[in-house]
Protein backbone atom coordinates (compact mmCIF):
# COMPACT_ATOMS: atom_id res chain seq x y z
CA UNK A 1 0.00 0.00 0.00
CA UNK A 2 1.42 3.51 -1.13
CA UNK A 3 2.28 5.69 1.75
CA UNK A 4 0.77 9.16 2.55
CA UNK A 5 3.96 11.01 1.00
CA UNK A 6 4.14 8.70 -2.12
CA UNK A 7 0.23 9.35 -2.80
CA UNK A 8 0.46 12.64 -2.54
CA UNK A 9 3.70 13.06 -4.66
CA UNK A 10 1.76 11.00 -7.29
CA UNK A 11 -0.91 13.30 -7.05
CA UNK A 12 1.08 16.57 -7.85
CA UNK A 13 2.76 14.37 -10.35
CA UNK A 14 -0.46 13.67 -12.00
CA UNK A 15 -1.56 17.23 -11.73
CA UNK A 16 1.78 18.83 -13.06
CA UNK A 17 1.43 16.42 -15.89
CA UNK A 18 -1.97 17.42 -16.86
CA UNK A 19 -1.31 21.33 -16.63
CA UNK A 20 1.89 20.95 -18.91
CA UNK A 21 -0.97 18.90 -21.78
CA UNK A 22 -3.12 21.81 -21.47
CA UNK A 23 -1.03 25.17 -20.85
CA UNK A 24 1.25 26.93 -22.85
CA UNK A 25 2.03 29.34 -20.13
CA UNK A 26 6.13 29.74 -19.70
CA UNK A 27 5.34 29.20 -15.72
CA UNK A 28 5.04 25.58 -16.18
CA UNK A 29 8.34 25.00 -18.56
CA UNK A 30 10.26 27.15 -15.13
CA UNK A 31 8.71 24.39 -13.25
CA UNK A 32 5.84 24.06 -10.77
CA UNK A 33 5.57 23.46 -7.24
CA UNK A 34 3.37 22.90 -3.92
CA UNK A 35 3.42 26.57 -3.50
CA UNK A 36 2.69 27.13 -6.84
CA UNK A 37 -0.38 29.75 -6.87
CA UNK A 38 -3.70 27.99 -9.17
CA UNK A 39 -3.67 31.73 -10.98
CA UNK A 40 -0.13 31.65 -11.52
CA UNK A 41 -0.60 28.55 -14.07
CA UNK A 42 -4.27 30.02 -15.34
CA UNK A 43 -6.26 27.66 -13.33
CA UNK A 44 -8.57 30.01 -11.78
CA UNK A 45 -12.46 30.83 -12.67
CA UNK A 46 -11.21 28.07 -15.13
CA UNK A 47 -13.43 24.99 -16.36
CA UNK A 48 -9.90 23.15 -16.79
CA UNK A 49 -9.39 22.91 -13.21
CA UNK A 50 -13.08 20.76 -12.79
CA UNK A 51 -11.12 18.37 -15.56
CA UNK A 52 -8.00 18.49 -13.82
CA UNK A 53 -10.02 17.44 -10.57
CA UNK A 54 -11.99 14.69 -12.09
CA UNK A 55 -8.67 13.30 -14.13
CA UNK A 56 -6.72 13.19 -10.84
CA UNK A 57 -9.05 11.49 -9.25
CA UNK A 58 -10.00 8.67 -12.38
CA UNK A 59 -6.15 8.06 -12.11
CA UNK A 60 -5.63 8.42 -8.55
CA UNK A 61 -8.39 6.59 -7.07
CA UNK A 62 -8.72 9.44 -4.93
CA UNK A 63 -11.99 11.83 -4.53
CA UNK A 64 -11.73 15.41 -4.29
CA UNK A 65 -13.36 17.09 -1.06
CA UNK A 66 -13.30 20.92 -1.41
CA UNK A 67 -14.50 21.47 1.87
CA UNK A 68 -10.89 20.78 2.38
CA UNK A 69 -10.16 23.40 0.51
CA UNK A 70 -9.46 26.61 2.59
CA UNK A 71 -10.57 29.58 0.60
CA UNK A 72 -9.28 32.52 2.44
CA UNK A 73 -5.58 32.33 1.55
CA UNK A 74 -4.24 31.62 -1.85
CA UNK A 75 -5.05 28.55 -3.31
CA UNK A 76 -2.02 26.33 -4.27
CA UNK A 77 -1.29 23.44 -6.37
CA UNK A 78 -0.32 22.03 -2.77
CA UNK A 79 -3.90 22.94 -1.46
CA UNK A 80 -5.40 21.57 -4.36
CA UNK A 81 -3.23 18.56 -3.73
CA UNK A 82 -4.27 17.80 -0.01
CA UNK A 83 -8.17 18.34 -0.47
CA UNK A 84 -7.83 14.33 -2.56
CA UNK A 85 -8.59 12.13 -0.25
CA UNK A 86 -8.74 8.35 -0.86
CA UNK A 87 -12.13 7.81 -2.48
CA UNK A 88 -13.73 5.44 0.62
CA UNK A 89 -13.06 7.74 2.64
CA UNK A 90 -14.46 10.31 0.94
CA UNK A 91 -17.56 8.34 0.45
CA UNK A 92 -17.50 7.74 4.22
CA UNK A 93 -17.27 11.31 5.18
CA UNK A 94 -20.11 11.82 2.79
CA UNK A 95 -22.53 9.59 4.45
CA UNK A 96 -21.35 9.91 7.74
CA UNK A 97 -24.16 11.55 10.02
CA UNK A 98 -24.18 15.43 10.72
CA UNK B 1 -12.03 29.31 6.10
CA UNK B 2 -13.34 26.22 3.92
CA UNK B 3 -16.70 26.04 2.25
CA UNK B 4 -19.15 23.26 4.46
CA UNK B 5 -21.83 21.57 3.55
CA UNK B 6 -24.94 21.99 4.97
CA UNK B 7 -29.05 21.18 5.08
CA UNK B 8 -31.22 24.68 3.86
CA UNK B 9 -32.59 24.44 7.62
CA UNK B 10 -29.03 25.63 9.06
CA UNK B 11 -28.49 27.64 6.07
CA UNK B 12 -29.05 31.68 6.18
CA UNK B 13 -32.13 31.98 3.98
CA UNK B 14 -31.74 34.96 2.54
CA UNK B 15 -28.54 34.60 1.57
CA UNK B 16 -29.53 31.22 -0.34
CA UNK B 17 -32.72 33.41 -1.86
CA UNK B 18 -29.73 35.80 -3.75
CA UNK B 19 -28.12 32.78 -4.52
CA UNK B 20 -31.32 31.00 -6.05
CA UNK B 21 -32.50 34.54 -7.77
CA UNK B 22 -29.36 34.88 -9.22
CA UNK B 23 -29.35 31.60 -10.72
CA UNK B 24 -32.92 31.73 -12.46
CA UNK B 25 -32.36 35.24 -13.45
CA UNK B 26 -34.94 37.05 -12.02
CA UNK B 27 -35.77 40.19 -10.92
CA UNK B 28 -38.29 40.04 -8.56
CA UNK B 29 -39.57 41.91 -5.57
CA UNK B 30 -38.62 40.72 -2.42
CA UNK B 31 -42.05 40.28 -1.23
CA UNK B 32 -42.78 37.87 -4.38
CA UNK B 33 -39.38 36.30 -4.13
CA UNK B 34 -40.38 35.41 -0.43
CA UNK B 35 -44.16 33.49 -0.86
CA UNK B 36 -42.12 32.04 -4.12
CA UNK B 37 -39.34 30.43 -1.89
CA UNK B 38 -41.80 29.64 0.87
CA UNK B 39 -43.56 27.27 -1.54
CA UNK B 40 -40.92 26.20 -3.17
CA UNK B 41 -38.86 25.01 -0.26
CA UNK B 42 -41.25 25.46 2.66
CA UNK B 43 -44.22 23.69 1.33
CA UNK B 44 -43.35 20.37 0.77
CA UNK B 45 -42.70 17.60 2.71
CA UNK B 46 -40.65 15.38 0.27
CA UNK B 47 -37.37 17.21 -0.28
CA UNK B 48 -34.10 17.35 0.93
CA UNK B 49 -31.53 20.51 -0.13
CA UNK B 50 -27.38 21.01 0.49
CA UNK B 51 -26.49 24.01 0.50
CA UNK B 52 -22.62 25.17 0.27
CA UNK B 53 -21.74 27.69 2.69
CA UNK B 54 -18.39 29.84 2.87
CA UNK B 55 -18.33 32.03 5.88
CA UNK B 56 -22.13 32.06 6.16
CA UNK B 57 -22.71 33.21 2.48
CA UNK B 58 -24.52 30.66 0.22
CA UNK B 59 -22.41 29.45 -2.64
CA UNK B 60 -23.82 26.87 -4.25
CA UNK B 61 -27.35 24.70 -3.70
CA UNK B 62 -28.67 21.59 -4.89
CA UNK B 63 -32.53 20.79 -4.31
CA UNK B 64 -33.97 17.47 -4.75
CA UNK B 65 -37.17 15.98 -4.25
CA UNK B 66 -38.10 11.99 -3.15
CA UNK B 67 -41.08 11.14 -5.28
CA UNK B 68 -42.86 7.39 -5.24
CA UNK B 69 -42.37 5.79 -8.50
CA UNK B 70 -43.84 2.61 -10.57
CA UNK B 71 -40.73 0.38 -10.78
CA UNK B 72 -42.09 -2.39 -12.90
CA UNK B 73 -44.94 -2.91 -10.52
CA UNK B 74 -43.65 -1.87 -7.28
CA UNK B 75 -43.31 1.53 -5.67
CA UNK B 76 -39.86 2.50 -4.71
CA UNK B 77 -38.27 6.30 -3.68
CA UNK B 78 -36.47 8.13 -6.34
CA UNK B 79 -34.66 11.68 -5.99
CA UNK B 80 -34.92 13.89 -8.34
CA UNK B 81 -32.58 16.73 -8.44
CA UNK B 82 -32.96 20.21 -9.34
CA UNK B 83 -31.90 23.74 -9.12
CA UNK B 84 -28.12 22.72 -8.88
CA UNK B 85 -26.23 25.83 -9.08
CA UNK B 86 -23.09 27.03 -7.69
CA UNK B 87 -21.08 31.04 -7.92
CA UNK B 88 -18.70 30.21 -10.98
CA UNK B 89 -15.51 30.67 -8.24
CA UNK B 90 -16.58 28.01 -6.43
CA UNK B 91 -18.04 25.29 -9.62
CA UNK B 92 -14.24 25.44 -10.74
CA UNK B 93 -13.44 23.93 -7.30
CA UNK B 94 -15.46 21.34 -7.56
CA UNK B 95 -17.87 22.13 -5.30
CA UNK B 96 -21.34 21.64 -7.18
CA UNK B 97 -19.27 18.52 -7.88
CA UNK B 98 -19.05 18.18 -4.26
CA UNK B 99 -23.16 18.82 -3.77
CA UNK B 100 -23.78 16.09 -6.72
CA UNK B 101 -21.46 13.47 -4.94
CA UNK B 102 -23.39 13.98 -1.68
CA UNK B 103 -26.57 13.56 -3.10
CA UNK B 104 -25.55 10.58 -5.19
CA UNK B 105 -24.41 8.52 -1.69
CA UNK B 106 -27.89 8.57 -0.55
CA UNK B 107 -29.64 5.37 -0.78
CA UNK B 108 -32.01 6.39 -3.51
CA UNK B 109 -31.43 5.88 -7.93
CA UNK B 110 -31.57 9.58 -8.71
CA UNK B 111 -33.54 10.66 -12.18
CA UNK B 112 -32.28 14.05 -14.36
CA UNK B 113 -33.99 15.01 -17.00
CA UNK B 114 -32.58 17.97 -19.23
CA UNK B 115 -29.76 20.02 -17.47
CA UNK B 116 -27.54 22.66 -18.65
CA UNK B 117 -24.85 22.32 -20.63
CA UNK B 118 -21.99 21.77 -17.92
CA UNK B 119 -24.43 19.40 -16.47
CA UNK B 120 -24.90 17.23 -19.73
CA UNK B 121 -21.11 17.16 -19.91
CA UNK B 122 -20.13 16.06 -16.55
CA UNK B 123 -22.95 13.54 -15.48
CA UNK B 124 -21.50 11.11 -17.46
CA UNK B 125 -18.23 11.44 -16.35
CA UNK B 126 -20.13 10.59 -12.69
CA UNK B 127 -21.08 6.93 -14.58
CA UNK B 128 -24.47 7.87 -15.22
CA UNK B 129 -26.56 5.98 -17.53
CA UNK B 130 -28.61 7.24 -20.14
CA UNK B 131 -32.13 6.73 -20.59
CA UNK B 132 -34.48 6.86 -23.61
CA UNK B 133 -34.82 10.89 -24.41
CA UNK B 134 -38.01 12.56 -23.07
CA UNK B 135 -39.68 14.56 -26.47
CA UNK B 136 -41.06 18.24 -25.98
CA UNK B 137 -44.12 18.98 -28.51
CA UNK B 138 -45.74 22.18 -29.30
CA UNK B 139 -49.21 22.77 -30.28
CA UNK B 140 -49.32 26.77 -31.46
CA UNK B 141 -52.82 27.58 -31.18
CA UNK B 142 -52.15 31.72 -31.78
CA UNK B 143 -50.24 33.83 -34.57
CA UNK B 144 -48.79 35.56 -31.56
CA UNK B 145 -48.15 32.49 -28.87
CA UNK B 146 -46.17 30.55 -31.61
CA UNK B 147 -44.12 33.49 -32.90
CA UNK B 148 -43.30 34.47 -28.96
CA UNK B 149 -42.35 30.51 -28.57
CA UNK B 150 -40.17 30.42 -31.65
CA UNK B 151 -38.37 33.64 -31.22
CA UNK B 152 -37.96 32.73 -27.47
CA UNK B 153 -34.12 32.37 -28.70
CA UNK B 154 -34.57 36.01 -29.58
CA UNK B 155 -35.25 37.45 -26.16
CA UNK B 156 -37.39 40.36 -25.42
CA UNK B 157 -36.76 40.67 -29.34
CA UNK B 158 -39.18 37.78 -30.33
CA UNK B 159 -41.71 39.15 -27.29
CA UNK B 160 -41.63 42.61 -29.18
CA UNK B 161 -42.47 40.42 -32.56
CA UNK B 162 -45.33 38.56 -31.14
CA UNK B 163 -46.69 41.75 -29.68
CA UNK B 164 -46.80 43.33 -32.92
CA UNK B 165 -48.11 40.85 -35.43
CA UNK B 166 -52.27 40.03 -35.57
CA UNK B 167 -53.19 37.24 -33.46
CA UNK B 168 -54.86 34.95 -35.32
CA UNK B 169 -56.42 31.76 -33.63
CA UNK B 170 -55.40 29.39 -35.69
CA UNK B 171 -57.11 25.93 -33.57
CA UNK B 172 -60.07 26.43 -31.73
CA UNK B 173 -61.52 22.59 -31.43
CA UNK B 174 -59.74 19.48 -32.15
CA UNK B 175 -60.85 16.27 -33.08
CA UNK B 176 -61.43 14.39 -30.05
CA UNK B 177 -60.61 11.05 -29.52
CA UNK B 178 -63.36 8.79 -28.37
CA UNK B 179 -63.96 8.35 -24.58
CA UNK B 180 -63.90 4.79 -23.95
CA UNK B 181 -67.12 4.00 -22.96
CA UNK B 182 -70.83 5.85 -22.52
CA UNK B 183 -70.08 7.04 -19.15
CA UNK B 184 -67.21 8.50 -19.80
CA UNK B 185 -66.58 11.49 -17.91
CA UNK B 186 -63.72 14.05 -17.13
CA UNK B 187 -63.89 16.43 -13.55
CA UNK B 188 -61.97 18.98 -12.70
CA UNK B 189 -60.23 18.36 -9.40
CA UNK B 190 -60.06 21.13 -6.58
CA UNK B 191 -57.17 21.54 -4.32
CA UNK B 192 -57.66 19.64 -1.43
CA UNK B 193 -59.50 16.83 -3.00
CA UNK B 194 -58.36 14.03 -1.81
CA UNK B 195 -56.72 11.37 -4.98
CA UNK B 196 -55.56 8.31 -3.29
CA UNK B 197 -57.12 5.85 -5.61
CA UNK B 198 -55.19 7.89 -8.36
CA UNK B 199 -51.61 6.71 -6.53
CA UNK B 200 -52.61 2.85 -7.64
CA UNK B 201 -52.99 3.52 -11.51
CA UNK B 202 -50.46 3.02 -13.70
CA UNK B 203 -49.93 1.41 -17.14
CA UNK B 204 -46.27 2.39 -17.55
CA UNK B 205 -43.38 0.31 -16.68
CA UNK B 206 -41.60 3.31 -14.82
CA UNK B 207 -43.36 6.17 -13.43
CA UNK B 208 -44.40 8.89 -11.28
CA UNK B 209 -46.88 8.18 -8.47
CA UNK B 210 -49.63 10.42 -7.61
CA UNK B 211 -50.08 11.35 -4.27
CA UNK B 212 -52.35 14.48 -3.05
CA UNK B 213 -49.51 15.93 -0.61
CA UNK B 214 -47.97 16.67 -4.64
CA UNK B 215 -50.81 17.63 -6.33
CA UNK B 216 -51.87 19.86 -3.47
CA UNK B 217 -48.40 21.55 -3.64
CA UNK B 218 -48.66 22.44 -7.17
CA UNK B 219 -52.62 23.41 -6.92
CA UNK B 220 -51.22 26.03 -3.91
CA UNK B 221 -48.19 27.28 -6.44
CA UNK B 222 -47.70 31.27 -6.12
CA UNK B 223 -48.96 33.24 -9.21
CA UNK B 224 -46.03 33.36 -10.77
CA UNK B 225 -45.82 29.79 -12.22
CA UNK B 226 -49.61 30.07 -12.99
CA UNK B 227 -52.12 27.99 -12.52
CA UNK B 228 -52.18 24.27 -12.25
CA UNK B 229 -55.14 22.28 -13.73
CA UNK B 230 -55.74 18.53 -12.43
CA UNK B 231 -58.32 16.35 -14.58
CA UNK B 232 -59.78 13.42 -13.63
CA UNK B 233 -60.45 10.85 -16.01
CA UNK B 234 -63.73 8.42 -15.19
CA UNK B 235 -64.74 5.18 -17.14
CA UNK B 236 -67.50 3.02 -15.44
CA UNK B 237 -67.62 4.90 -12.31
CA UNK B 238 -63.75 4.21 -11.98
CA UNK B 239 -60.82 7.00 -12.25
CA UNK B 240 -58.91 5.48 -14.82
CA UNK B 241 -56.85 8.86 -15.79
CA UNK B 242 -55.62 11.91 -14.95
CA UNK B 243 -53.81 14.98 -16.36
CA UNK B 244 -52.09 17.68 -14.54
CA UNK B 245 -51.47 20.72 -16.97
CA UNK B 246 -50.45 24.58 -16.13
CA UNK B 247 -51.75 27.49 -17.52
CA UNK B 248 -50.28 31.26 -17.74
CA UNK B 249 -50.86 34.41 -18.60
CA UNK B 250 -48.10 36.18 -20.43
CA UNK B 251 -47.83 39.42 -22.57
CA UNK B 252 -48.94 38.14 -25.45
CA UNK B 253 -52.34 35.76 -24.16
CA UNK B 254 -52.31 32.45 -22.77
CA UNK B 255 -49.64 29.53 -22.97
CA UNK B 256 -50.36 26.25 -21.44
CA UNK B 257 -47.61 23.31 -20.63
CA UNK B 258 -49.11 19.58 -19.77
CA UNK B 259 -47.10 18.89 -17.22
CA UNK B 260 -48.10 15.41 -17.13
CA UNK B 261 -50.49 12.45 -18.34
CA UNK B 262 -51.22 9.50 -16.45
CA UNK B 263 -53.61 5.77 -17.58
CA UNK B 264 -54.33 3.37 -15.79
CA UNK B 265 -54.11 0.98 -19.79
CA UNK B 266 -51.86 3.08 -22.05
CA UNK B 267 -55.04 2.68 -24.56
CA UNK B 268 -56.66 5.32 -22.80
CA UNK B 269 -54.00 7.69 -23.21
CA UNK B 270 -55.28 9.53 -26.76
CA UNK B 271 -59.13 10.27 -24.93
CA UNK B 272 -56.83 11.76 -22.15
CA UNK B 273 -54.54 13.88 -24.34
CA UNK B 274 -57.55 15.03 -26.65
CA UNK B 275 -59.81 15.98 -23.23
CA UNK B 276 -56.80 17.91 -21.76
CA UNK B 277 -56.27 19.85 -24.89
CA UNK B 278 -59.54 20.84 -25.56
CA UNK B 279 -60.08 22.07 -22.23
CA UNK B 280 -56.72 23.83 -22.02
CA UNK B 281 -58.03 25.65 -25.60
CA UNK B 282 -61.25 26.68 -24.00
CA UNK B 283 -59.29 28.22 -21.43
CA UNK B 284 -57.61 30.35 -23.83
CA UNK B 285 -54.36 28.59 -24.46
CA UNK B 286 -52.38 30.23 -27.33
CA UNK B 287 -49.39 27.65 -27.53
CA UNK B 288 -49.59 24.22 -25.73
CA UNK B 289 -46.34 22.65 -25.03
CA UNK B 290 -45.92 18.68 -23.31
CA UNK B 291 -42.62 16.92 -21.98
CA UNK B 292 -42.87 12.99 -22.44
CA UNK B 293 -40.73 10.21 -22.62
CA UNK B 294 -44.11 7.92 -23.38
CA UNK B 295 -44.03 6.92 -27.12
CA UNK B 296 -48.10 6.44 -26.98
CA UNK B 297 -48.47 10.32 -25.35
CA UNK B 298 -46.19 10.92 -28.34
CA UNK B 299 -47.91 9.35 -30.73
CA UNK B 300 -51.33 10.83 -29.00
CA UNK B 301 -49.91 14.23 -29.24
CA UNK B 302 -48.85 14.45 -32.93
CA UNK B 303 -51.86 12.92 -33.93
CA UNK B 304 -53.93 16.14 -32.40
CA UNK B 305 -51.09 18.37 -34.77
CA UNK B 306 -48.14 18.96 -31.95
CA UNK B 307 -44.93 19.50 -33.50
CA UNK B 308 -42.22 17.57 -32.11
CA UNK B 309 -39.13 19.78 -30.98
CA UNK B 310 -35.36 19.09 -29.46
CA UNK B 311 -35.70 16.19 -26.68
CA UNK B 312 -34.69 16.20 -23.40
CA UNK B 313 -31.74 13.64 -22.31
CA UNK B 314 -32.35 11.67 -19.27
CA UNK B 315 -29.85 10.37 -17.10
CA UNK B 316 -29.85 7.83 -14.09
CA UNK B 317 -27.87 7.36 -11.33
CA UNK B 318 -27.97 4.04 -8.77
CA UNK B 319 -24.40 2.59 -7.49
CA UNK B 320 -26.20 -1.23 -7.65
CA UNK B 321 -29.58 -0.61 -9.35
CA UNK B 322 -29.72 -0.88 -13.04
CA UNK B 323 -31.89 2.24 -14.77
CA UNK B 324 -35.07 1.25 -15.73
CA UNK B 325 -36.04 -0.17 -18.88
CA UNK B 326 -39.67 -0.78 -20.70
CA UNK B 327 -42.26 2.04 -21.38
CA UNK B 328 -41.24 4.98 -19.43
CA UNK B 329 -43.53 7.75 -18.70
CA UNK B 330 -40.89 10.96 -17.85
CA UNK B 331 -42.51 14.14 -17.67
CA UNK B 332 -42.69 17.36 -16.30
CA UNK B 333 -43.69 15.84 -13.14
CA UNK B 334 -40.86 16.16 -11.48
CA UNK B 335 -38.07 18.26 -9.29
CA UNK B 336 -39.75 21.84 -10.18
CA UNK B 337 -37.24 23.69 -12.24
CA UNK B 338 -38.84 21.46 -14.87
CA UNK B 339 -41.81 23.92 -14.55
CA UNK B 340 -39.22 26.99 -15.70
CA UNK B 341 -40.84 30.07 -15.97
CA UNK B 342 -41.53 32.19 -18.43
Amino acid sequence: MLGRDNKRRIIFGTIVELLTARSSRSTLAGGVDESTQLIEVGLIDSTHLLDIILEVEQRCAVEFDPTRVDFDGALTIGSLVSAFTPAAEAISAAIAPR
Amino acid sequence: MSVSIIPLSEADRASVRQLLLRSWGRDWTDEVMERYFAWRYGGRSNGETLVACDKGRSVGILDSFIRPYWIAGRWEPVRETCDWFCLPEYQALGVGLHLMRRMMSKPEPILLLGGSNDTLDLVPRLKWARLPNAERYLLPVSTRAAVSRLGRRLGRYGDALARIIPDVRLLRRIRRPRPPSANAEVRTRTLGVPVEEAARIVAHDFAPALDTSSLDWLASAPDVLGEFVLLGFFSEGSLVGVSVSRLQTLSFGGEAQIVHMHAARLELIDWIAGETVQHLLDRGAGAIACETSCPVSGRALRALGFLRRRPVPVHWWHANKPPPSGVLNLTSLRADDALAFA
